[in-house]
């Protein structure tokens, strides 16, 4: 290939013939900022962002679709480029819900709240999961967008939730055709393209269908291309950016594609392909099915072993005294031993070798799946046991059903969930497996691919390899003394291993979901990751366990509706808590009997007809539980009205303000002040014109309503303080003010009340149990005192409360609650329950 | 059987889940007496002609009669018989402090071991359970009175049983999504099964007994409007629900919870199988309770079983420790550390605001103080560390103020407690009675369940007659 010279910023720089400029500058190390661009993709020239200058060429061609010539003088970053990037990326963001880069209180915010919130939509960066990864976001600090010019869309699409293991919000997409290209590119067919024109276009699929609908074989690769946070995995986006990488191997099935794994905290997040090429794809059960297997609820995490009391958990060192104690006694045609086609070379090549040298037998199987069914071969072992010729097996999973497991007079497993083959089992050691262990695995191209121990496995476990040696050491037998697999790789080297080369599977899991494999260890991996039921034709057709309810119940919900993206209303018949309630009051709610207690402030009563109205801001699994609910179904349970009423008396002026689910909630606080004479003034806070409702409601209960956005996009630009300062500086004298809305904000807020020497009262959001003083979850710090907001509150002197410890104590269960969202598409919601 | 003969037989020992098993489960400890340890600790009563063990039981069963019942081998009947005076056998089986209560005035007691009429008792009940013979009681024509409830734990729910049978009609108010008050929220699993609780409601439910959740009195009506909407009286039994902390430093850092809260999460909420149940459960290393009682106990076990390392602190030592021995037992047996005679001082937390240890300073006794108890004095100097990530204060409750600070003409004493005639436990207002720990201050179930039986034989004179007499005393102790 011949070489060819240019200059880019006044530096000679070499290239190679058919590079396009984008490709000779980032050879030289000179930066131009891309978002469609991608090593993996042809180039593209959609996103306008890598435009340069180039002597002799009128205009800013993109310098990712412009080939390089020799000669060429070209100029990345002058002052009319740069500006023009700007306006690029301001553009960009107009489509793409970004209110917290312009927001003024930004850098608190990231202090006091590191990660995002859980929300359904993400309306601004602090609720979408890509926050840490997102390249916009990046190019736009980079590119110093302090505010914006252009007028701010939100499309409003619903989020789609309904297909397996990944969460679409097109709403938060910028058009640059990644997931379109590289889906065409790895699937040779794409199932996703550009859809609709002009300002409706936008990425889906064929006549709109679900992915399962179409031939999507659930790679992942849009996701992993995707530069911003539209496209995402349901299991692995709240966790946020990865903190370690490594590359394995998957063993799920006899392909062994090679994997990349993304790490944090030592718990893998995600499996993805190594490439963005045909050759790295990788299946469903590869990207999605992997990291969650691992991370199973229903994961055996400790040792047993049967007494006369039934299976006792135990340690390591009893479990394989107590295995040696059980399979000792045999030897020869009397023990069998199986293992999974989904172990390593090394492991195989051990149990091997134990079973011919320790325990001088040939029967030494490997379990293979065949698809839907299980087989063992070879097949002898089960009928050996029947006729009773085995009588101690040694088994790395559930391979056998009970019947024939009975008739063992000694059964020890190394497995990794629980099964029939448990009820059965003298002994069973916890293993540690696939991510948590090393070594190598032979796939059905023959080749040899290597594992790395990526992941920390559950305290106490070992893998197979060690706890066969284990097992060897404590029968003193020696030939075990390995210390690592490279240790046994060694040997296996110069003794070679003696088995097939598995068979790969037709059709490939790679091109056909029909044939993804759909056991582990001999358990079906639908039991443990239900998402992949929604992969399995025959498996969906059980979903919908939903009742329908005629007998006449409490908690009716009368409207149930999505007021702005992310905040629902909910009208529910009580008519006692509805003749009872004040403002300032609360309710406890439970959508179903597994649900926890939520509090929720009650934002309007309607006493005639008996209903109360809540409204919530979808941030967790318990609030999307809530905002999943519809018109004409119940709550479970509902209790109120709880916490103490505001006290209504004239103070002269008085500021309701809110932000969020805030503005619902001063509304009767509004209309209380307004009717006991004083003069009201609301506020309402959003971060973007957008996500304003209510204005309506509130401007007919108070004397003027301010409204205030964090972008600016529609009244006053800031928040509710500087609000509060501008109604200071005008000569306003306030007597009394309620903040409703996030803590943060109360926070903020009631910084500059204290300045300004303004009551202020500020409603608690605090954890809760019963919401009657019973758990004291709910405490509060409050000058010196400690107040329970459920009962003390939930207003409370915001002048005086530790904000810090509260939002301290707000985050106690961050982790459980990224735990506790839902895994399986919207329609098999609680399959797992 | 002669009475020599019986006295030879030893005490049955009940077979119980080993501690290494059980500390890994939320099941029961205890399995229960066989049928043939049960008749054959059932043939050990002598049947005294004057039986002390009624006087010390709160409720008055009938002990040696169903005692007897077993021995004949006629379990359902003995059942029956428990139930003429105790709605709640099955629960009180298992919870009641028999070793002070009945137990403690056998006379077998003197010379050796009492009967076991706790294991009995349970024994009986479970057996007409596992039956499925519940037998209905004959129920009283319809008085056309009605009596509300208000908290359906074991005084509201003793209540309950006496009025129904009576003929009176009767609706339970509670504030929780389920019935059983502490018995549900507050006793673990592994101590009481909460399909028991919930057979034992059931049965109630059978006899009539109305029950609305998800119902505060105080908030969503008042105790007054109650009587001006048709009910002819009301009965408090709210309990004790109001968690004391210690007032020391670092009492609201992140990982402080009251045992209220660290109990209600795992049983009430089932968050022990979250993430099934939505409730988050709260995963310790290593736990510290701060208490000597049974609630300690609970909690201290509650945590091993969640997989923590458990470590009571207790300011006193183990022979002031309040909780059952048999709890203090269980507790040692599954690995909880006791460090007796320490206090904390001082919670430490980390730069997130999170528990990361808890100072103690060691103590010793000195005189006794008003509860005859040796007072606790601080040894100067004595201050360490231990590291822990959870704290869980078990001090006791207090009652809780919703009912008193909404009903006006209600009287409390300086503790929080309401005032009530001991013997009647008819309050200050008119028509309204009160019962269990909202009366006494946190006690046991037991005797909220014996201030139900007296409240309501007192509430039934109310709505028939208009007035209350005070019960003759027939014994004097």
């Amino acid at each position: 290939m011949s070489e060819i010279t240019l200059t880019i910023d006044g530096r000679e720089v070499k290239a190679a013939k058919g590079d396009t400029v984008l490709e000779a500058a980032q050879k030289a190390g000179i930066e131009i900022p891309t978002l469609c661009a991608h090593p993996a993709l042809e180039p593209y020239g959609a996103c306008r962002l890598c435009i340069v200058e180039i002597e002799g060429i009128r205009g800013y061609p993109t310098s990712c679709t412009t080939p390089a010539t020799d000669g060429m003088v070209v100029k990345t970053n002058s002052p009319d480029i740069i500006a023009l990037r700007r306006e690029v990326i301001k553009l960009m963001l107009s489509g793409h819900t970004s209110p917290c880069l312009v927001c003024n209180h930004r850098e608190l915010c990231e202090k006091y709240r590191p990660v995002p919130f859980k929300t359904g939509k993400a309306t601004r960066c602090i609720f979408c999961s890509n926050i840490d990864n997102c390249e916009l976001r990046k190019l736009a600090d980079e590119y110093e967008i302090n505010e914006f010019e252009v007028p701010i869309i939100y499309r409003n699409l619903d989020i789609e939730r309904n297909d397996p293991f990944m969460d679409r919000d097109y709403n938060l997409c910028v058009l640059c055709g990644r997931c379109a290209r590289i889906c065409e590119k790895i699937n040779e067919k794409g199932v996703i393209d550009f859809i609709n024109r002009g300002k409706d276009a936008r990425i889906g699929t064929a006549f709109n269908r679900s992915h399962t609908e179409t031939d999507c074989r659930f790679c992942g690769a849009c996701i992993d291309i995707c530069p911003t946070g539209a496209l995402s995995d349901r299991f692995a986006k709240w966790y946020g950016a990865p903190d370690k990488t490594e590359d394995s191997t998957c063993m799920l099935c006899p392909h062994g594609c090679s994997v990349h794994l993304k790490l944090k905290n030592g718990k893998v997040i995600g499996s993805e392909m190594t490439e963005f090429t045909r050759e790295a794809r990788i299946c469903a059960v590869g990207r999605f099915v992997l990291p969650q297997l691992l991370d199973s609820p229903s994961r055996l995490v400790s040792h047993q072993v049967r007494t006369e009391d039934g299976l006792m958990k135990t340690t390591y060192e009893d479990a394989v005294a107590r295995a040696v104690e059980k399979l000792g006694p045999y030897s020869g045609e009397q023990i069998a031993l199986i293992a999974d086609p989904a172990a390593t070379r090394e492991e195989i090549y051990l149990l091997n070798k134990f079973a011919k040298e320790v325990m001088k037998s040939d029967n030494f199987a490997i379990a293979k799946n065949d698809g839907e069914n299980l087989v063992i071969e070879p097949g002898p072992v089960a009928e050996a046991i029947e006729k009773g010729e085995v009588k101690a097996l040694y088994s790395t999973g559930n391979y056998l059903d009970s019947a024939t497991l009975q008739r063992l007079e000694a059964l020890v497993v190394s497995d990794v969930f629980p099964s029939e083959t448990e009820k059965a089992a003298d002994v069973i050691i916890a293993a540690a497996v696939l991510a948590e262990t090393d070594g190598t695995f032979l796939n059905s191209a023959g080749d040899i691919k290597r594992l790395t121990a990526a992941a920390i496995s559950p305290e106490g476990l070992f893998p197979d390899w060690r706890i066969i040696c284990d097992i060897a050491k404590e029968m003193g037998v020696s030939g075990f003394d390995f210390e690592s697999t490279a240790d046994i790789n060694k040997e296996l080297s110069e003794k070679g291993v003696d088995y097939d080369i598995p068979v790969s599977p037709d059709p490939s899991p790679l091109d056909d979901v029909a044939a993804l494999p759909l056991f582990y260890r001999g358990h079906r991996l639908t039991d443990i990751v239900c998402a992949l039921k929604g992969l399995i034709p025959e498996e969906t057709t059980e979903e919908s366990t939903e009742e329908e309810i005629t007998e006449e119940r409490p908690f009716k919900i009368v409207e149930k509706v999505e007021i702005v993206p992310n905040t629902h209303m909910i009208t529910v018949h009580a008519p006692v808590i509805a003749e009872k309630c004040q403002p300032g009051q609360f309710v406890i709610a439970m959508v179903n009997e597994k649900s926890e207690r939520i509090p929720y402030t009650i934002s309007d009563f309607d006493r005639k007809e008996g209903t109360i109205t809540i409204v919530i801001l979808e941030m967790g699994r318990s609030s999307r539980e809530m905002a999943n609910t519809r018109s004409g179904k119940y709550l479970a349970h509902l209790t109120g009205p709880l916490g103490n009423p505001i006290e209504v008396k004239k103070y002269g002026t008085v500021v309701c303000a809110g932000g969020c689910y805030g503005v619902g909630a001063i509304l009767p606080v509004a209309r209380a002040m307004k009717e006991a004479g004083n003069r009201v003034i609301c506020i309402e806070e959003a971060s973007s014109h957008y996500l304003l409702h209510w204005q309506d409601k509130l401007s007919q209960n108070c004397d003027e309503l301010v409204i205030v956005t964090k972008d600016g996009s529609a009244g006053m630009k800031g928040g509710i303080q500087e609000v509060i300062s501008m109604l200071v500086d005008r000569g306003e004298k306030i007597d009394q003010a309620y903040i409703i809305g996030c803590t943060f904000m109360m926070m903020l807020v009631s910084e500059v009340t204290k300045e300004h020497d303004i009551p202020t009262q500020t409603a608690m959001n605090s954890l809760m149990l019963d919401g009657t003083g019973m758990c004291g979850s709910c405490r509060v710090t409050v000058g010196k005192d400690t107040r329970f907001a459920c009962v003390d509150g939930p207003f409370l002197d915001g002048l005086k409360i530790d904000w810090i410890e509260l939002i301290q104590r707000q985050a106690t269960f961050r982790k459980e609650e990224i735990e506790a969202l839902p895994q399986e598409p919207l329609q098999m919601h609680n399959c797992r329950s | 059987m002669d009475p020599k003969e019986r006295k030879k037989i030893p005490r049955q020992k009940m077979p119980e889940q080993d501690p290494k098993r059980r500390k890994y489960n939320f099941e029961e400890v205890p399995y229960g007496f066989t049928e043939e340890l049960a008749v054959m600790e059932a043939k050990r009563c002598i049947k005294c002609k004057k039986p002390l063990c009624v006087t010390g039981c709160p409720v008055n069963i009938d002990i040696p009669a169903f005692i007897s019942l077993i021995a004949e081998g006629k379990f359902i009947e003995a059942a029956w018989k428990l139930k003429e005076q105790n709605a709640l056998p099955a629960v009180t089986g298992r919870v009641c402090p028999q070793e002070t209560q009945c137990e403690i005035k056998c006379v077998l007691g003197k010379k050796g071991d009492p009967v076991a009429i706790g294991r009995l008792e349970r024994f009986a009940a479970d057996y007409e359970r596992k039956a499925g013979k519940i037998k209905i009681p004959e129920i009283a024509e319809p008085t056309g009175k009605k009596i509300a409830i208000i908290g359906a734990g074991p005084a509201g729910l003793t209540v309950a049983g006496d009025l129904i049978k009576l003929g009176h009609s009767v609706t339970i108010f509670e504030a929780l999504h389920e019935p059983g008050g502490v018995l549900l929220y507050g006793i673990p699993e592994f101590r009481l099964p909460k399909e028991i609780v919930k057979s034992e409601i059931d049965y109630l439910k059978k006899l009539g007994v109305e029950i609305i959740m998800d119902y505060v009195v105080g908030k969503a009506r008042t105790v007054d409007e109650l009587l001006n909407n048709g009910y002819n009286a009301v009965f408090i039994g709210t309990g004790a629900g109001l968690p004391m902390f210690m007032g020391i430093p670092g009492e609201n850092l992140v990982g402080v919870y009251s045992a209220n809260e660290y109990l209600t999460r795992s049983n009430l909420m089932k968050a022990f199988r979250f993430p099934e149940y939505g409730t988050a459960p709260i995963r310790s290393r290593k736990t510290v309770t701060v208490g000597g009682g049974n609630v300690a106990m609970d909690s201290a076990r509650t945590a091993i079983r969640l997989g923590a390392e458990s470590v009571i602190v207790y300011r006193r030592s183990h022979e002031e420790m309040p909780a059952r021995d048999e709890e203090i037992h269980h507790a040692g047996e599954e690995g909880i550390q006791f460090k007796l005679l320490t206090n904390p001082v001082r919670i430490i937390g980390n730069e997130n605001g999170r528990v990361k240890a808890v100072e103690c300073i060691k103590m010793e006794l000195g005189e006794p103080d008003a509860s005859g108890r040796r007072r606790p004095v601080l040894i100067e100097g004595s201050e360490f560390i231990i590291e822990c990530d959870t704290v869980i204060p078990a001090l006791g409750n207090l009652p809780n103020p919703l009912i008193p600070m909404t009903t006006p003409d209600l009287k409390t004493t300086r503790w929080g407690t309401l005032e009530c005639d001991p013997d009647t436990l008819e309050s200050s207002k008119k028509a309204v009675f009160a019962g269990g720990d909202i009366v006494t201050g946190a006690a046991t179930v037991i005797s909220a369940m014996g201030a139900g039986k007296i409240a309501a034989a007192s509430i039934h004179e109310y709505v028939m007659t208009g007035k209350v007499t005070r019960p003759e005393k027939t014994q004097s102790e």
